[in-house]
């Protein structure tokens, strides 16, 4: 019933072929040995008194693959009957003692392999003793029972005695064979070390003394004696040898050796009881089985003892080897550290430290730590050590020979014995330094990226690629914007920017983004938080990821705020030059003019002050002179007395001329009174009362405020001006007197409907020695302008030329 | 009569505006001395007593109120009065706190002049 993946295998030519041989050949051997064994039946019962095929059937079935088996198991029957046949055993008695053999061997193979699985190799006293159990005794109790009763039944033999003797026979052919078989079937997987010839040469002679010992043991038995029959027993330490130096190839083959040459002498009647009791053959058979059994069965626990043990030990070299090379030729740093401070350190470490293996385990670990870290180190050896942690792992700076810092990243682990105490620490340390050391490095740059980006004056900010959002921002582009930086990161570059100039923002920073450009700079306008609008020079740039996608636009951005003012102003500036130089000029020419009237006057005051004072002096004299001729003469002619009055007449003129003059050099102390306005007209009438042909009318209202005002001062320019106005008038005309408030000033007007004042003399009016009169050097304009002015008031005038002139003197309220 | 009336010394470092005013002085009556600077009218005052000093102010050796102060510590109650060309100064100011009566501008108004001496005349003539 196999399914046809496995028969096409199966049944391929040469693999037919190669099973069919195997069968075969186990057939054949399994025929040969039983045919042996069966010349050793001890009668009446007709059981060999040892019998190998159980070993070699048990044996042959482990061999076998597994799906062969079933043939194999069938071939060995057939050939059991058949060998049985042969030796003349009743059909039926062959027939069940086929089926009991066969049976025992399945079923010591199903129990091997149900409880210790394949291959078993004699190699682990676990599989002896199951083997021992299982096989030996157990399926081989049943089997035996089974023959027994076919013995008794079917031959009329003694079912005790049958039942012992299937079972010594079966076990102890089991027993001998079984192991033979299978640990030379593995010998191959067995490792005798270099020594070969020395080893083959020791098997030599151990089975050279074997055969020779057993031979002496057993041909000096025919001499009774007790030496002789310890003797037999001596054979004991040849197998103790083989099982200790061979294991349990040696000892198998040895004991076959032995059991050999034991049923020779048993079968010729020199067997120990024989010599002892002259017993039956069949207590013969017993003694040889359980000879055998007793010498055989402790030498192949021990061959297996030493087989395990070996292998164990070969095994622990292995492991230990494994561990040693992985301990020292790793590629990092390992030590292990016993808790009384010993160490043991391995190349890496050593070479990453600079010490010699012996120079490191002479210094303590205090010694090859950074002192700042000898604090932290002890704290993480105490939590250890403490069971607060199993293991830990940390950073640590080491000292290396020459002084530098070494960077050790350390994991360390403790090892405890069964009681709890700690052992040692595994410690392993790998070179971390040029790590740290980039660490380091990246962050003191980022540091001073930090440091430049956010302590910088200018305006920084780190905005996304697509949107303008900004990402980051410095105080001082907070400060320029107004902003904080938690509003500032809620908006884009775009927002900020005055809506003129977003389209062009907007566009570079696409072209940068689409690495059209690589960076760019403009002068634009911010709108602050407070609406202000703000320009900057901003220059962006744009990092890219290594797939070239935009990662970061990054923005530095100077305020030119009074930059652009001051250019806007200059703009301005140069739009109104032209005016503007052109109203200087005049101001410019106006000054200079003022400046030359101003020394004109200065120069006259002096001069007039001069001559003024020196005239009166020979003008006194002449009046003096003139009063004494009227005195001296009475009596004199009209004519006389005409010229003297014309004298008189011109010293007086003289005079006139000269008060004028000094007045006008007399910048004098002004003395600024309250003025009443009505009675200063009114004084000022009474002095120079209006000729004939002049009407007079005033207009001063009632309320009027009184001025603060040098009244002498005061007459002197109203007098002037109505003088003025009467000489305007020589053919007529009205004079109007007026005033009214204006302001903090009074205004007095004098009016008059004379001949006028040309547009060409107006300007010139109240400069001094200006004048269009045929009499009088210009002077009384001049001076009640000055009077009026450091009275603190001004003087105006307006005139139509034949329709007459109008004079306004402004004088500030007495508002004390 | 003559001796009734005041005697008056003139004083002008102008010899012309001197004896023009002793010439008018004298038609009406009065004793007129006169002196062309202040040593020379120091000179009269010690010699002839005089009722009325009228002096010029700016003369060569000395101004008119130094002769005056000269001349009271002849005459403690002599009436002075000054005559000038020019304007009010601090030493006419002075002269007036020092108790000269008047000041008179040149050209002098002679009509005034001799109302002037009218007047003083009468209080002269009650203190004595």
């Amino acid at each position: 019933m196999k399914d046809e993946g496995h028969s096409e295998t199966f049944f391929t030519p040469s693999f037919l072929v190669r099973n069919v041989l195997w069968i075969a050949g186990a057939a054949l051997i399994y025929f040969s040995v039983a045919r042996l064994s069966l010349l050793l039946i001890f009668e009446p019962e007709g059981i060999a008194a040892i019998w190998p095929p159980s070993g070699i059937f048990l044996s042959a079935i482990l061999l076998t693959r597994r799906e062969l088996r079933p043939w194999l198991v069938g071939a060995l029957f057939i050939t059991d009957f058949i060998a049985e046949m042969l030796a003349g055993t009743p059909g039926i008695v062959s027939l069940f003692y086929a089926l009991i053999l066969t049976g025992d061997a399945v079923l010591s193979t199903w129990l091997i392999l149900r409880f210790v699985g394949e291959p078993i190799t004699f190699r682990r006293v676990r599989e002896l003793v199951a083997w021992l159990l299982l096989s030996v005794v157990l399926s081989n109790a049943l089997a035996s029972l089974a023959a027994a009763v076919v013995s008794q039944a079917l031959l009329g033999a003694s079912f005790w005695k049958s039942w012992q003797e299937w079972m010594a026979s079966d076990g102890v052919g089991n027993l001998i064979i079984t192991p033979l078989i299978l640990s030379w079937a593995a010998w191959g997987r067995t490792r005798w070390g270099d020594r070969k010839i020395k080893r083959a040469l020791e098997a030599t002679a151990l089975f050279i003394l074997l055969v020779l010992f057993n031979y002496l043991a057993f041909s000096l038995l025919t001499e009774y004696s007790l030496f002789s029959l310890l003797l037999t027993y001596l054979t004991f330490p040849f197998l103790l040898w083989a099982a200790l130096r061979f294991e349990v190839c040696g000892l198998a083959f040895a004991s076959v050796i032995m059991a050999a040459i034991a049923i020779y002498y048993a079968f010729n009647g020199h067997f120990i009881n024989n010599i002892l009791y002259q017993d039956s053959p069949l207590d013969t058979v017993i003694t040889v089985q359980l000879y055998l059994a007793f010498m055989v069965a402790p030498a192949i626990f021990l061959a297996t003892t030493v087989a395990e043990r070996r292998q164990f030990e070969e095994a622990l070299g292995a492991s230990e080897d494994k561990f040693k090379h992985m301990f020292e030729y790793s590629n990092v740093g390992k030590s292990i550290t016993q808790v009384s401070g010993e160490k043991s350190a391995n190349r890496a470490l050593c070479e990453m430290l600079g010490y010699s293996r012996e120079e490191l385990q002479s210094h303590k670990w205090q010694e090859i730590t950074h002192p700042d870290d000898i604090e932290l180190t002890q704290r993480v050896t105490d939590a250890l050590l403490s069971g607060e942690k199993d293991a830990a792992r940390f950073t640590k700076r080491y000292l290396h020979k020459n002084g530098s810092v070494v960077w050790g990243d350390v994991s360390t682990s403790v090892r405890w014995d069964e009681a709890g105490k700690p052992l040692y620490f595994m410690t392993t340390i790998i070179d971390n330094t040029e790590r740290v050391q980039a660490e380091e490095m990246l962050r003191d740059s980022e540091e001073l990226f930090r440091d430049s980006f956010y302590h910088s004056g200018i305006g920084r900010a780190h905005a996304e690629p697509m949107s303008g959002r900004f990402l980051r921002v410095n105080p001082a582009f907070c400060e320029f914007t107004g902003y904080t930086e938690g509003e500032l990161l809620q908006k884009t570059l775009i927002e900020l920017t005055f809506p003129e100039d977003r389209e062009s923002t907007f566009s570079l920073f696409r072209r940068l983004a689409l690495q059209e450009i690589r960076t760019f700079m403009q002068e634009k306008r911010f709108i602050r938080k407070d609406g202000a609008i703000v320009w900057a020079n901003v220059s962006v740039d744009m990092l890219f990821d290594d797939e070239g996608h935009p990662m970061i636009g990054t923005a530095v951005i100077q305020d030119i705020t009074e930059r652009k003012q001051a250019e806007q102003k200059l703009k301005e500036y140069s739009e109104h030059l032209e005016e503007m130089v052109e109203a200087r000029t005049r101001e410019l020419r106006e000054a200079q003019e003022q400046l030359i009237r101003q020394e004109k006057l200065a120069v006259l005051g002096q001069l007039a002050g001069g001559v003024g004072h020196e005239l009166r002096n020979p003008l006194s004299v002449i009046n003096s002179a003139v009063y004494y001729l009227k005195l001296v003469q009475p009596e004199a002619s009209d004519k006389i007395r005409q010229y003297h009055a014309m004298i008189e007449q011109e010293v007086h003129n003289a005079e006139k001329i000269i008060n004028d003059l000094l007045d006008f050099a007399r910048l004098g102390s002004v003395d600024r009174e309250s003025v009443n306005i009505l009675g200063l007209v009114k004084r000022v009438l009474e002095r120079f009362p209006a000729p004939a042909c002049v009407e007079v009318s005033l207009d001063l209202p009632e309320g009027l405020p009184k001025v603060f005002a040098d009244p002498r001062q005061m007459e002197q320019v109203l007098g002037n001006l109505v003088v003025n106005a009467y000489q305007a008038m020589r053919e007529g005309g009205g004079l109007t007197i007026s005033a009214h408030q204006q302001m903090q000033m009074v205004a007095i007007i004098v009016k008059d409907s004379g001949v006028g004042i040309s547009s060409e003399n107006m300007q010139k009016l109240f400069e001094p020695l200006f004048t269009t009169k045929a009499k009088g050097i210009g002077l009384g304009l001049a001076v009640s302008k000055k009077l009026v002015e450091a009275n603190g008031g001004r003087i105006e005038v307006s005139s139509e030329p034949g329709r007459g002139s109008t004079f306004m003197v402004y004088l500030p309220v007495d508002d004390r | 009569m003559m001796s009734e009336s005041l005697s008056i010394l003139v004083v002008d470092d102008s010899p012309s505006m001197a004896t023009s005013l002793v010439d008018i002085l004298d038609i009406k009556g009065f004793e007129v001395y006169a002196a062309q600077s202040g040593a020379e009218a120091l000179e009269i005052l010690r010699e002839h007593a005089v009722d009325i000093l009228l002096t010029d102010v700016k003369m060569p050796d000395m101004n008119g109120v130094e002769l005056y102060r000269e001349a009271r510590k002849i005459y403690p109650n002599l009436t002075t009065f000054l005559m000038t060309a020019y304007a009010a100064d601090g030493i006419i100011q002075q002269g007036m706190a020092e108790g000269i009566r008047t000041v008179l501008n040149k050209p002098l108004n002679i009509d005034f002049l001799l109302t002037l001496f009218s007047v003083t005349m009468g209080f002269i003539t009650k203190e004595d």
